[in-house]
């Protein structure tokens, strides 16, 4: 049996050893997930036009009663 | 601790308003005495518009000069709390790869490993590389080295490594679908660039520090620039090294809870990071729509909206990065963050946002456009003397004897003067202050360190021109919509052949040929005062290309050349291990 096996050369000591390398899902940072929610970043559109709204009414109610307001 | 928090917010409210305050003020008193010179033949639009010019472009400068004074003032820092005894957290150190060169990047990993490993091998942390590669040559060798990395620290189940398919929102959306998949097997994460190096004693102080801290959600260290070899490059590191500490002080000393985030270098509380920093796509298509560039900005911003402290910490040491080598890769950097920060100016009215928070996205779209507003203003003065009339010297009939207009040359110098002050003075004071303290003896001692600081100061004005003329195209691009996508950093040694000088720089040349014709045609009497402008853009080629070289031993010497820092040292042992044969792949 011996006879029929092929004769490798021996490799140099001070070389270093190719790797040979699978593709690394093994090595993939482990399974843990994080929740991660996207943020908001665009001022909603109504709420911009509620706060002016808001605010108009409160300059209105801030002006002495007069001609521009009634009561 | 929580008292502790209010107390810095309110010092340093006072702080913003003093420095905000003292620019604003120089900035109307610049655009004030610019007026009066102007207005002294009668006022005319082109008065009020160069003065308004001089308003914004001196309030730019006043900034930079107060962040100086106030860092070369507030030397004292109060105490940092750090936890002492055994760390409880988990750490993992996120090293985000894009078609970077595996041997050199993972060299570093391994340098960082064993620095650790030396320092305190009792706290745990590990190790994520996270590969955005498209060019699978690259990726294939990526892989190799990670099993050489492996195999080298013994890492299995502590250093990972994975590769994405579709590289989706940039380096911020490889962060964010790592923190979404597996952020919760860590409680802090220390987040690297390709280009980073950190000593395990500084990651493990940072690491005492956040954990100190349960409202800290980011801790921001200030990286020294290494390894530069160009002139440009050991100019860039000269200045990072020696003067942006003491800006870094002053910007520390107005930070508050609001600190900034750099995008590296830095490290964050996984909760709060996920809590916070999912970075939605914004409306419109590129370059103001679409994946948000300059992410890290945001996240600061989006951290301390959430409650959370941003807090830059520039007293850790042991915290390194590489700069580009050359002006043509300085602008290609540049035009990516150029875009970034003006994409910031969709987010001004983000709601929840800390006023600090706007206030730095203002600053940062600043940053870009003050060039344009320089330009501007010499283009305002070009056309105001063409449209001067010719001073009456007798307005008054019947009256013999001529009447001539007030001198307001003093005032136009005194304006010179004081802008020239603001770009140069706070550097010279650091130089003293340097000198003073005894911080110049590592940077080739008093009269070498005051020597670096002079010809930086020569060589940043004489390219300051050709730095104009790429941040003005680069603003100009972004506006006209042109997206500048995601080019990969240049890690070579950055040196430029003459062609390759001359193919990026003479647009910038023809430039300024055209404004040198353009100021003898129209106000010879600018021809001169413009060419400390027009002849460096000139000779743009020739700058970039000269600049790009090897700079001699001993030019602009920092501390790193004299005691080179340990993870460096092991960096370089694991690269010459690391040398051929298995460095086969060249990276383009």
């Amino acid at each position: 049996m011996t006879a029929h096996l092929p004769i490798v050369p021996r490799k140099p000591v001070d070389r270093p050893k190719a790797p040979s390398f699978a593709p690394p899902a093994a090595f993939a940072p482990p399974a843990a997930p994080l929740h991660m929610p996207k943020q908001v970043l665009t001022p909603a559109p109504r709420a911009l036009w509620r706060a002016l709204r808001r605010g108009l009414a409160r300059l209105i109610a801030a002006l002495p009663p007069g001609r521009h307001r009634p009561g | 601790m929580a008292g502790r928090a209010e107390s810095r917010g309110e010092r340093a409210g006072g702080t913003r308003a003093l420095a905000v305050a003292a620019s604003v003020l120089a900035a109307a008193a610049a655009g004030m005495v610019f007026y009066i010179y102007g207005a002294a033949d009668g006022v005319d639009p082109l008065d009020v518009l160069r003065a308004g010019l001089i308003f914004l472009s001196t309030w730019w400068l006043a900034w930079g000069a107060a962040t100086a004074l106030l860092g070369l003032t507030s030397r004292q820092r109060p105490a940092v709390a750090r936890a002492p005894g055994a760390v409880c957290g988990r750490t993992v150190v996120i090293v985000p790869v894009y078609n970077e060169d595996p041997r050199v990047t993972f060299a570093r990993v391994a340098a960082m490993d064993d620095s650790l490993r030396a320092a305190d091998p009792s706290i745990p942390v590990e190790f994520a590389i996270l590969s955005d590669t498209r060019d699978d040559r690259i990726a294939t060798a990526e892989q190799r080295w990670f099993a050489r990395l492996l195999a080298r620290q013994h890492g299995e189940g502590r250093i990972f490594y994975r590769r994405r398919e579709r590289n989706t929102g940039r380096k911020a959306g490889n962060i964010e679908e790592f923190v979404a998949a597996s952020g919760a097997a860590w409680d802090y994460a220390v987040i690297l660039d390709a280009d980073s190096l950190m000593e395990g004693a500084t990651l493990h102080e940072m690491i005492r520090r956040i954990e100190a801290d349960p409202r800290l959600g980011l801790l921001q260290t200030l990286p020294k620039v290494i390894r530069a070899r160009s002139i440009f490059g050991r100019a860039m590191q000269f200045a990072a090294g020696f003067h942006s500490p003491v800006f870094a002080r002053g910007l520390a000393a107005m930070q508050g809870r609001t600190g900034p985030f750099w995008g590296h270098n830095a490290i964050v509380r996984l909760r709060a990071w996920a809590e916070c920093c999912g970075l939605p796509e914004l409306p419109g298509p590129p370059p103001f729509g679409g994946h948000i560039l300059s992410h890290d900005y945001v996240e600061a911003a989006l951290l301390a909206r959430g409650g959370w402290t941003v807090r830059l910490d520039d007293d850790l040491q042991g915290s390194y990065e590489e700069g580009p080598e050359n002006i043509v890769d300085h602008a290609k950097r540049d035009r990516r963050w150029c875009q970034g920060n003006l994409q910031h100016a969709k987010l001004l009215d983000a709601p929840g946002l800390k006023p600090w928070s706007r206030f730095v996205f203002v600053q940062g779209i600043f940053a870009y456009i003050a060039p344009l507003i320089w330009l501007a203003f010499i283009a305002a003065s070009i056309a105001a003397v063409y449209w001067t009339p010719e001073p009456d010297y007798f307005p008054y009939e019947n009256w013999p004897f001529p009447v001539f207009p007030d001198d307001q040359t003093a005032k136009a110098v005194g304006l010179a003067v004081g802008v020239f002050g603001l770009l140069v003075m706070p550097k010279l004071l650091v130089a003293l202050d340097a000198i003073a303290t005894g911080r110049a003896r590592c940077f080739g001692g008093a009269g070498g360190a005051l020597r670096s600081v002079l010809w930086e100061l020569l060589l940043s004005s004489v390219i300051a021109p050709v730095l104009l003329a790429f941040q003005s195209r680069s603003v100009l691009q972004v506006l006209l919509g042109r997206d500048g996508g995601w080019p990969p950093n240049n890690r070579g040694d950055g040196g430029l052949s003459f062609a390759e000088a001359w193919a990026a720089g003479r647009w910038i040349s023809l430039w300024g040929l055209a404004g040198m014709a353009a100021t003898h045609l129209l106000a010879p009497v600018l021809l001169y005062w413009l060419l400390p402008v027009t002849l460096p853009m000139l000779v743009a080629p020739v700058l970039i290309w000269w600049t790009s070289r090897t700079a001699g031993a001993g030019v602009f010497p920092v501390p790193e050349d004299a005691a080179m820092p340990p993870v460096l040292t092991r960096h370089d042992a694991v690269l010459a291990a690391w040398a051929a044969p298995e460095s086969e792949v060249e990276v383009a």
